[in-house]
């Protein structure tokens, strides 16, 4: 291995490195975690979006998250279908209901009507293989089996929606959002219980297209956007509408805010703590440095030496951070803590932690420049 | 001008602070210094040795005055040209050892040749060289807690030498040894005046190394108040004492 300097003091005085090291790990950490728990608990929001099985959705225009939309006609649906693109379409309508149970359960809930179907689009995926036929039968419900104690229910259980007697007949998973409590039911469940005012005017929530392999999606959605006038309708992409739903929640929430506002602290402090360990270590060898600067040496090349080591910290910061992002990770599952960590989440912390690190470098290279050769004469 | 005159400084003057609170260290001094000999600079704490070898090495600007290394008038360098006179012709030797803790002697030696743009085997070729010069074969790998005073001072010289200096600048180098290793060390700086037609010039205390030198100035207050060559004598003894390897230990 070349001769460096810099590795060669990293390795041999590590101790003097590691607060920089842990700093770099801490910030990392902080950040990820939070963002764990973010996408964790607001991936939620969007996931009757992510799990439906249509790659269009269409929603009243000034519609910007799933549970904050309008009702539009449902007659849309044949204009869609008429598209040579789409394999299917149909309608997805939700209505806010009072879940009732003995005398002790009431419960605000959201009722979802689907087309009691398996290869309906509106059908979620984990409802696909059994569970949307069996809403067909009258005023049958599923409800998630994370949401069964907060509604008292079981299968076969009998409640009451907004007075309307409903029986449980099946308990999906892995549909529970924060913010609502979904129970799923037919289009004439949720008709029978919501008792649609003006017969004739069929109106929807949303309407729902899956388009055939192969389609240009942003294509097809632009064209049926410049179709259906911006003004009155807005047309999406399933990814668009999700992450929408996602930014929306983030925004309005404050916690986005909340989430940067604590990370940058993180970032700060790990910067702070980063370019004081740099420096302590360059205080420590300032006369060896001064010697170097009296030999000749430019002080570009001693700080290149400093930038070398806090690249180093940086990535020794991020490797720990990794490690023990996976560790939290695999503990948050084992306790049911909605933690989810993506590729691109962990990529950006290794990133923002490896720029940690060379911020501080920079910052303690002033240390270095202040050396004066002529301090060694005394 | 002699042409073996290698430093040539004129009416040197010197001071810290400003106004009223300023103290002149160096009171227009003028000194010449020959290649091949070691010269020794003595005289009382404060009286300014360290301030004129820091102007004369190139490291303290002078107040007013100037100073020639072989040939160049370096004052009137630009900083960064100053910088490349320095490395390509001077070197250092100071009181406490400066090594880096994490280096080994060899690289610590090769180390400043690599920031010079040398390929790393031509400077550890180089290192190799300096500190069989300096008598520490056996100690090539050993880092700075596992070598003796003596030693870190010889591979500092070693460090010094690795560039092949025309000027060699030491600030009391024997000050932090045993009068033997002091010895060793100036026996050695005297070898690589002679040896390499270097100019050194050298800051110390003692009285006992004058028999190693060309020549002996005494400094007062800023001035020159004795400059000359020391005892024939001594100077033969010198001759004598001259195995600068100190024996290898038996292991
Ligand atoms: N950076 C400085 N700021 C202020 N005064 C200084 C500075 N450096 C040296 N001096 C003063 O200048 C005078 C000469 O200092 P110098 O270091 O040249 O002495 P010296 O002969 O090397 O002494 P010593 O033998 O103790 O090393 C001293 O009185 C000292 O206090
Ligand atoms: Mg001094």
């Amino acid at each position: 291995m070349p001769l460096s300097l810099a590795r060669a003091t990293l390795l041999h005085e590590w101790p003097r490195f590691l607060p920089g090291v842990l700093s770099v790990a801490f910030a990392g950490i902080l950040m990820l975690v939070q963002l764990g728990l973010l996408l964790g608990m607001f991936g939620t929001v969007s996931v009757l979006i992510d799990s439906s099985d249509a790659q269009l959705w269409i929603t009243s225009p000034e519609t910007q998250s799933f549970d904050e939309s309008r009702d539009i006609p449902a007659s849309l649906g044949a204009l869609i279908r008429s598209q040579p693109e789409i394999e299917g379409s149909d309608a997805l309508r939700t209505y806010d209901a009072e879940w009732r149970l003995d005398s002790r359960v009431r419960v605000g809930v959201v009722l979802v009507g689907l087309d009691a179907s398996g290869d309906a689009p509106s059908c979620p995926e984990p409802m696909r293989a059994a569970l949307c036929a069996r809403l067909a039968e009258p005023m049958a419900v599923v409800v998630d089996r994370a949401e069964l104690d907060k509604l008292g229910a079981d299968v076969g259980a009998l409640a009451e929606i907004n007075g309307h007697r409903v029986r449980v007949v099946g308990i999906s998973q892995g549909l529970r959002a924060i913010g609502a409590t979904y129970v799923f039911a037919s289009t004439q469940t949720l008709r029978a219980i919501s008792d649609a005012p003006l017969p004739g005017i069929d109106s929807a929530t949303f309407i729902l297209a899956r388009v055939k392999p192969g389609t240009d999606l942003k294509a097809l959605r632009d064209r049926l956007q410049s179709l259906l006038r911006p003004s009155a309708y807005r047309v999406w992409s399933r990814d668009e509408f999700s992450n929408g739903t996602q930014r929306y929640w983030l925004t309005e929430s404050g916690v986005g805010a909340g989430f940067l506002f604590s990370s940058l602290l993180g970032l700060i402090i790990g910067i702070v703590i980063t370019s004081q360990t740099l420096r302590a270590v360059i205080l420590a060898s300032l006369r060896e440095y001064a010697t170097f600067r009296a030999i000749g040496v430019p002080s570009s090349k001693l700080g290149a030496v400093v930038l070398e080591q806090s690249l180093w910290i940086g990535i020794v910061g991020a490797a720990l951070t990794l490690l023990l992002s996976a560790l939290i990770v695999a503990l948050a599952h084992a306790f049911y803590i909605p933690l989810k960590l993506t590729g691109w989440a962990i990529f950006v912390a290794v990133v923002i932690g490896i720029f940690t690190a060379g911020i501080s470098g920079l910052l303690a290279l002033r240390a270095l420049y202040k050396v004066e050769p002529a301090v060694l004469l005394r | 001008m002699n042409l073996a005159t290698s430093v040539t400084a004129r009416d040197l003057q010197h001071g810290y602070g400003e106004g009223f609170a300023r103290t002149p260290v160096l009171h227009g001094l003028s000194l010449d210094f020959r290649a091949g000999e070691l010269s020794l600079m003595m005289g009382a704490s404060g009286s300014g040795k360290s301030t004129l070898l820091a102007i004369l090495g190139g490291l303290l600007r002078p107040q007013s005055g100037t100073v020639e290394l072989l040939g160049t008038a370096i004052w009137q360098l630009s900083a960064r040209d100053l910088e490349r006179f320095r490395f390509h012709n001077c070197g250092y030797i100071f009181q406490g050892f400066n090594l880096f803790p994490a280096l080994s002697a060899v690289e610590q030696v090769a180390l400043p040749l690599l920031f010079g743009g040398e390929r790393e085997s031509q400077s550890l070729k180089r290192a190799r060289e300096s500190l069989d010069e300096v008598g520490l074969t056996a100690r090539m790998t050993l880092r700075p807690a596992q070598l003796s005073g003596g030693e870190k001072q010889r591979v500092a010289i070693a460090r010094a030498l690795a560039g092949s200096p025309k000027l060699l600048f030491a600030d009391e180098p024997t000050s932090a040894l045993d009068s033997s290793n002091g010895e060793i060390v100036i026996a050695l700086l005297q070898k690589i005046a002679r040896e390499h037609g270097a100019t050194v010039i050298t800051v110390t205390h003692d009285p006992h190394l004058g028999k190693h030198a060309e020549r002996i100035i005494h400094l007062q207050d800023g001035r020159i108040a004795d400059d000359a060559l020391p005892v024939r004598a001594s100077r033969a003894a010198a001759l004598i004492s001259l195995p600068l390897t100190p024996p290898e230990p038996l292991s």
